[in-house]
C-alpha cells in the first residue's frame, strides 16, 4: 500500500488531527515514515496462506454473555465530575450540527 | 412526463426490551432524568470492558426466527469509528461482516394484496447518546442515558416501491417484534424507528440511482408521508434538469417536507474492524433451536387460522387479533365450549363495546379483562353466558345486558339471570295471557292488522314483549300472535 500526501491528509482528518500549520518537509518526513510502517507490516503478505481457514477474529474463545440485570449506576454527580464542562444534567460540548 | 418507479430500502432499528444494556448493567428504562442511566461504560472510561447481554441476544434471536430470517451460529462485533459528541468510546460496536441474522423476510398486507418484501440481514448493535441544540446556545448538550441500549437494525433488499407499502412494511415488522416480546413497540418513546432509503428510476428500468436517507421516522404515516414527499422532490429535481445528491435529510411534520442533514461527500469511513475487547458469539444449535420452539403463534399465521378454522371473515379475525387480550379470551371461550362464531360476536361485540365504554381493561398478568371495580371477565365466562343463549335460558338480546350486569355485579351470568329473574319465559299459558290482553288493549291496530296492515305484527309481539318484560321468547310469542289475530277473526 503506498502512502502518498492524500492519504496522510485524510488520517489526520479521520484522527481529528490538525496539520494545517505543519510544513512540506515534515508532511514528506512523515509520508516516508508511515510508508515504512506499512512496509514492515506488509511483509505478512509474502506468507503462503494457501489453504489456511481465515482467521476471522482474534480471540478464538466463545462470547462470555451477562444475565439481564440492572445495577444503578454511579449516579451523574460522579458521571459528570469527569467532564470538561457540564452543567449539573449534561455533559457540555462546543455546538455540534451535522458531522461525520 | 415520464413515468417513474421509486425504489425504497428500509432500515429499522429497534430497541430490545432489555432490563439493563447491550454491554453493561446501566438500566434501560424510558424517561429517566438525563445522565442518571450512565455507568463508566456507557461514558466511554478508560479501561471499562463490555461484556454482553444474554437477553439482547436471545431477543435479537428470537426476532430473527420471528422474520424467518437464517440465524448465525457465529456473528461478531465491530468497531465503527467516527467522531461525535454523543458517542463518547469514539466508536459505535455494531455487526459489519458477520451479523446475527441473514435474510428472511416479511410477508404483508397493502390496500388487500400480499405483498413479501426480503431481508438483506439483522446486526445488533449498540444506540448512541442524545444531542440537543438549543436556538442562541453556544453548546450542545449530552445526554447519555441512551448509550448503550441494545438494538438491532432490520435491513431490507431495496425492493419496496410505495410509500403505503413502506408504511405497511414498517407496520408488520412492528407487529411481529411485539408479538414475540423483542420490541415493545412503543414508537413514540423512539423503541422503534425507520430510516427510509429513497431513489426514483424510470419504469421499467433496473438501475440504482443516486438515494437519499430519511432518518428516524417514528411512525407510521411518518414514513408514508416521508417517502412519498421524497419521491415526488427527486422527480421534480429530475425532470426540472437537476439530479439528486446523497443526502441523509430529516422529516419535518408541521411543514410536511424533507430537509437537508447533512451531504455526505464520498463513502463516509468508518474503518471497521473485530472489537478485540468482545469475543465472537458463538450460539448452541440446541439453544437456537429452543428460542425458536418458545416462539409464539405470529399474528399473521393466527388471523389466517382464525379464517380457516373458524371462517371468520378477514375483518373479524383481524379485529380478534389485533386487539390486546381478545384472541386469549376468544380461543378461552372455545375451549370452554362456545361455537367459534359466536365467540367472536361476543368479543368484538360486547366486550369490544363494553372495552369502549371503558368498564373493562385488560390485565396481561391473568389474561382476564377486568373491571375498575375488579371484576373479571374471560372466556369461560363468555362461554357460560352464550351457554344460556344456547339452551333458551335467555334470549340473545337479554343476553347482552345479562354481560353489562355481569361487570357491574360481579355475579356470574346464571347467577344474575336468577337474580334479576330474566330467566326466558315459555310457558303458552303464561304467553297467551299476555297476547290476549295486548289484542283487548288495542281494538284499532286488530282491526287495521285484519284490514290489511300486516306489517302491525311487530307493533303486537313488542307489545307483548314489553309486556313479559322481555323475557318471553320471541318465536313463541310470534306464532302465539299470529295465532290470535287469525283465531280471534275465525
Amino acid at each position: 500500500m503506498a502512502i502518498d500526501r492524500d492519504t496522510i491528509e485524510h488520517s489526520a482528518h479521520l484522527a481529528r488531527i490538525d496539520i494545517s500549520s505543519w510544513s512540506d518537509a515534515e508532511l514528506a518526513s512523515l509520508t516516508e515514515k508511515l510508508q515504512r510502517v506499512v512496509g514492515y507490516v506488509e511483509q505478512l503478505s509474502q506468507i503462503d496462506t494457501e489453504g489456511v481457514p481465515p482467521s476471522i477474529h482474534p480471540v478464538e474463545i466463545g462470547e462470555r454473555l451477562r444475565e439481564d440485570l440492572a445495577v444503578a449506576t454511579p449516579g451523574r454527580d460522579a458521571i459528570l465530575r469527569n467532564a470538561p464542562s457540564h452543567d449539573g444534567e449534561t455533559f457540555l460540548v462546543p455546538q455540534v450540527v451535522g458531522g461525520d | 412526463m415520464s413515468e417513474w418507479q421509486a425504489v425504497i430500502g428500509l432500515e429499522i432499528h429497534a430497541q430490545l426490551a432489555t432490563e439493563s444494556k447491550i454491554f453493561s448493567a446501566a438500566p434501560t428504562a424510558f424517561g429517566a432524568e438525563a445522565n442518571t442511566q450512565v455507568n463508566e461504560l456507557c461514558a466511554g472510561h478508560p479501561g471499562s470492558l463490555p461484556v454482553l447481554n444474554r437477553r439482547a441476544v436471545e431477543l435479537a434471536v428470537r426476532a430473527g426466527f420471528a422474520l424467518d430470517c437464517d440465524v448465525q451460529a457465529l456473528s461478531i462485533f465491530d468497531r465503527k469509528n467516527y467522531f461525535y459528541p454523543d458517542l463518547p468510546k469514539g466508536y459505535q460496536i455494531s455487526q459489519l461482516n458477520y451479523p446475527i441474522c441473514l435474510g428472511g423476510h416479511v410477508d404483508y398486507d397493502v390496500d388487500g394484496q400480499p405483498q413479501r418484501t426480503r431481508l438483506e440481514r439483522i446486526h445488533m448493535e449498540e444506540d448512541a447518546g442524545k444531542s440537543q441544540h438549543e436556538g442562541e446556545d453556544p453548546h450542545s448538550h449530552i445526554d447519555l442515558n441512551r448509550a448503550g441500549t441494545p438494538l438491532i437494525e432490520i435491513v431490507t433488499h431495496p425492493e419496496i416501491h410505495t410509500p403505503e407499502a413502506a408504511a405497511a412494511f414498517f407496520r408488520a415488522v412492528r407487529e411481529v417484534l411485539v408479538c414475540v416480546g423483542a420490541n415493545d413497540g412503543r414508537l413514540a418513546e423512539g423503541s422503534l424507528r425507520c430510516d427510509a432509503n429513497v431513489s426514483v428510476r424510470p419504469a421499467g428500468s433496473e438501475v440504482l440511482n443516486t438515494r437519499t436517507e430519511i432518518k428516524n421516522l417514528n411512525s407510521f404515516r411518518f414514513v408514508r408521508d416521508a417517502v412519498r414527499h421524497e419521491i415526488d422532490r427527486q422527480i421534480a429535481l429530475i425532470e426540472s434538469g437537476g439530479s439528486v445528491v446523497q443526502q441523509t435529510r430529516l422529516w419535518d411534520e408541521t411543514r410536511n417536507e424533507t430537509r437537508v442533514m447533512r451531504t455526505k461527500e464520498g463513502e463516509a469511513d468508518y474503518r471497521y474492524f473485530p472489537d478485540p475487547d468482545l469475543p465472537p458469539v458463538l450460539l448452541d444449535a440446541a439453544w437456537l433451536e429452543s428460542v425458536r420452539a418458545s416462539l409464539p403463534e405470529l399474528p399473521a399465521a393466527r388471523r389466517a387460522r382464525y379464517r380457516a378454522d373458524y371462517e371468520l371473515s378477514a375483518a373479524d379475525a383481524a379485529a380478534i387479533v389485533d386487539r390486546s387480550g381478545f384472541a386469549t379470551v376468544f380461543e378461552a371461550a372455545i375451549a370452554a365450549g362456545c361455537a367459534p362464531r359466536q365467540a367472536a360476536i361476543w368479543v368484538n361485540g360486547e366486550l369490544a363495546s363494553a372495552i369502549n365504554d371503558e368498564l373493562l381493561a385488560w390485565r396481561d398478568s391473568d389474561n382476564v379483562f377486568v373491571s375498575s371495580r375488579g371484576v373479571e371477565i374471560d372466556g369461560p365466562s363468555l362461554a357460560a353466558l352464550q351457554g344460556l343463549v344456547d339452551d333458551d335460558t335467555v334470549s340473545i338480546g337479554t343476553a347482552r345486558r345479562v354481560l353489562r350486569r355481569m361487570i357491574e355485579s360481579g355475579l356470574s351470568a346464571a347467577a344474575v339471570v336468577d337474580a334479576d329473574g330474566l330467566r326466558q319465559v315459555d310457558d303458552s299459558g303464561q304467553i297467551e295471557a299476555a297476547v290476549r290482553a295486548v289484542i283487548e288493549a288495542n281494538p284499532d291496530e286488530v282491526a287495521a292488522f285484519r284490514g290489511g296492515r300486516k306489517q302491525l305484527i311487530g307493533f303486537f309481539i313488542g307489545q307483548v314483549m314489553r309486556a313479559t318484560k322481555g323475557r318471553a321468547k320471541p318465536d313463541t310469542v310470534r306464532r302465539l300472535v299470529i295465532e290470535a289475530l287469525a283465531g280471534d277473526a275465525g
